[in-house]
């Protein structure tokens, strides 16, 4: 996937390139995922520009 | 292990604002801000569960692989107590645990072999899947093009 829109922070589904849902929640994004075909679906995370981790 | 030369480039990241609910913005441009960052795609497997295509950020400043707890749980990973605390950037130390997982790298058909890997939990907070250099940087050597945004990975063999 080369480019996504979303909310700092938050999970997100993306179904050909198109953000379906959005959630702070990750699981609850994986479940709805399984809703999508495997080969257009991609789950992944908002980062915020100045995140910084672990 | 299957040897697979991948090549990703990095994900390009526009971020909304949560309270303004507005693009946050370049303060030299004006215009919406564009981030870059190492994302590679894959799939993580518990014995139980077995996700759809994610990403995990490339962190050369992790130990090893880290994944939100709200991810374990989709996993329904057995989550066993770590001995020692994860030690944060800024000194801070935070529960966490571990569960073995199976990390498989790739996407659209072209996959490496399942790595097992013991994964940190974190107790608390919402981090990325974060890969770190246990195990995927000692078996891959990992070349980071920033100028072009795209990274090389490629199973590592003894020169």
């Amino acid at each position: 996937m080369g480019s996504v829109t979303g909310i700092a922070g938050q999970w997100v589904v993306v179904v050909k390139d198109k953000v379906v849902a959005s959630s702070d929640d990750a699981g609850e994004m994986f479940r709805l995922a399984e809703k999508y075909p495997e080969e257009d679906t991609v789950v992944t995370k908002i980062l915020h520009p100045r995140a910084s981790f672990y | 292990m299957s040897a697979i030369d991948f090549q990703f480039n990095y994900k390009r990241s526009i971020t909304i604002d949560r309270l303004t609910q507005r693009p946050i913005l370049d303060a030299a441009s004006g215009t919406p801000l564009e981030v870059f960052h190492p994302f590679i795609p894959c799939v993580i497997s518990s014995e139980k569960r077995r996700s759809r295509s994610t990403e995990g950020l490339l962190d050369s400043g992790s130990d090893g692989v880290v994944i939100p707890r709200t991810l374990a749980e989709y996993l329904e990973l057995d989550l066993e107590p770590a001995s020692e605390p994860m030690m944060v950037a800024d000194g801070r130390n935070m529960e966490r645990f571990v569960s073995k997982i199976m990390l498989t790298i790739g996407r659209g058909g072209r996959y490496s072999d399942p790595i097992e890997v013991e994964a940190s939990v974190p107790a608390k907070g919402n981090p990325p899947v974060l890969i770190g250099r246990e195990p995927v940087f000692r078996l891959h050597t990992i070349t980071f093009v920033e100028a072009e945004k795209r990274l090389e990975m490629n199973p590592y063999r003894k020169v």
